[in-house]
């Protein structure tokens, strides 16, 4: 077997916030260039933080990442140029217009007022945005913000683009043509990492899935291997989908009564 | 550069962000408190309505909106660059409003204001921010708020500039009574003071700059 292209390689990963409790504990992660990496966990999983320690707006307190074939400390222009980000937080200036606003981010990653124009208007076009070119982020629903932050994330055409939950909130023909233009990008030489709690879109989606339980990474494979995995490790339950799998893995064994109230 | 596009931006945030709806009410009480004798020119209550108003433009630089510092984390920019467009834009801004005032308090002013007055109160104004943008370049970052408005701690901190502002007008005050009237020491302070603070606004942009990824990890998120 030949060695992989790693276009994300994280190391022995380790973050503690002040209370002391690890958030993130010897976590390794590795994406191949190319892949449509589904990155699972529960809530509180550390899924947030580690997107967030890739993106250089966390120092980690331990460990090593490579990202693009360089060691990353979370600060070198030239590999932030080549990267694209949705986090959780919308980091929007949602005073501009989506044009303003799409044509703007485009200019500030390099790209020439004409093409950043151009591009402004085809991913508006896209995300069914057209008519609200002119009309303030701020007055925009969920959603509509949510297709903003992912238009501004691609217009520069990144190398790796790494999505927290990018359909939360997203109409259902929307995620259908975010989907596409994914798995279009990881066609086309970009790398895409992204988080989802629908299991099913990352089943469709991805071509590798990696779960992480409590700071821990407890699976990494490709989408077609998770099933040889999950005989191995749930040897007791039957695995039909990735979502079997997940609770399986993660899941309480016993499910928790209702309140008492209901 | 691409950093040079945060001075469009900012400036049009500057008429979008709710805060600087103080600058209204400001705008009426500045004449009024310039006819106060006691006032060493008519123009002290212009600085201090400025000083006061555009505070945040030096001591929060980093969050005049909600996200901006990891905002622009994000994007492949020069922060020494990104430093000296802010510093550039605030100061900028600073003269804007200062002059506004000015000119309100010239229009209503009831007495003959001489031109070395105008020319001294603009000195004044260049020195205090000079003075803020060299201490918010660090204070911004240690004493972050993550957004600004009208709390308590938004008015401490409009106290703080003033104070800032107005002790970096001491030396000046001093070198204008020991050199003489203006204008024949207003060219050499102002030639000293842009040099100066010039070299001292670029050191300190440079050390900031070096320092900022750590400082605001550590001051947002830990």
């Amino acid at each position: 077997m030949g060695e992989r292209n790693l276009l994300l390689e994280i190391t022995g990963l380790h973050k503690s916030f002040e209370q002391g409790t690890p958030v993130l504990e010897n976590l390794d992660l590795t994406v191949e260039a190319g892949a449509i990496y589904g990155f699972l966990g529960l809530n509180g999983a550390g899924k947030t933080t580690t997107i967030r320690i890739v993106a250089g707006l966390l120092r980690p307190d331990g460990g090593q990442i490579r990202l693009l074939g360089s060691p990353w400390s979370g600060t070198d222009p030239a590999i932030k140029s080549r990267l694209g980000f949705v986090l959780d937080e919308p980091l929007y200036f949602d005073w501009l217009s989506a044009r303003e606003y799409l044509e703007w981010n485009g200019r500030m990653y390099g790209l020439s007022q004409e093409v950043s124009h151009e591009r402004a208007a085809e991913l508006l076009d896209f995300l069914d945005l057209p008519g609200t070119d002119a009309q303030q982020i701020s007055t925009f629903s969920t959603g509509m913000k949510k297709k903003i932050s992912l238009a501004a994330a691609i217009i520069h055409k990144p190398s790796l683009v790494i999505l927290d939950e990018p359909f939360e909130g997203i109409d259902p023909l929307a995620a259908r043509d975010i989907r596409d233009t994914l798995t279009l990008m990881a066609s086309r030489d970009s790398t895409i990492l992204v988080t989802s709690h629908i299991l099913e879109t990352i089943e469709q989606l991805c071509s590798h899935v990696g779960i992480l339980h409590r700071g821990r990474m407890l699976l990494e494979c490709r989408m077609e291997e998770y099933r040889g995995h999950a005989e191995q490790m749930l040897r007791h339950t039957e695995t039909r989908t990735l979502a079997d799998l997940f609770v399986g893995l993660v899941g309480d064994t016993k499910r928790k009564p209702p309140p008492s109230y209901v | 550069m691409p950093e040079l596009l945060l001075f469009p931006v900012e400036l049009r945030r500057f008429f979008e962000e709710p805060r600087n709806c103080v600058i209204l009410p400001a705008a009426i009480l500045v004449p009024f408190f310039s006819l106060w004798p006691y006032f060493a020119s008519p123009f002290v209550p212009a600085l201090t309505a400025t000083f006061a108003c555009m505070e945040p433009y030096f001591l929060n630089m980093w969050y005049l909106w909600p996200g901006q510092l990891e905002s622009l984390a994000l994007r492949p920019l020069n922060w020494r660059r990104i430093v000296a467009v802010k510093n550039f834009t605030a100061l900028f801004l600073t003269l804007m409003t200062f002059a506004c005032f000015a000119v309100i308090t010239l229009y209503f002013y009831d007495g003959k204001i001489a031109p070395a007055t105008i020319g001294s109160a603009f000195l004044h104004c260049i020195v205090g921010g000079f003075a803020l943008a060299l201490f918010g370049n660090n204070y911004s970052v240690v004493s972050p708020r993550a957004r600004i408005g009208w709390t308590l701690d938004d008015l401490a901190a409009s106290v703080l500039a003033l104070v800032v502002a107005g002790a970096a007008m001491i030396p000046v005050i001093l070198l204008t009574y020991l050199i003489g009237p203006w204008p024949a020491n207003g060219a050499l302070i102002v030639l000293a003071l842009v040099l100066w603070a010039g070299w001292s606004l670029s050191a300190s942009a440079t050390r900031l700059a070096h320092n900022i990824p750590e400082l605001w990890a550590s001051a947002i998120y830990s």
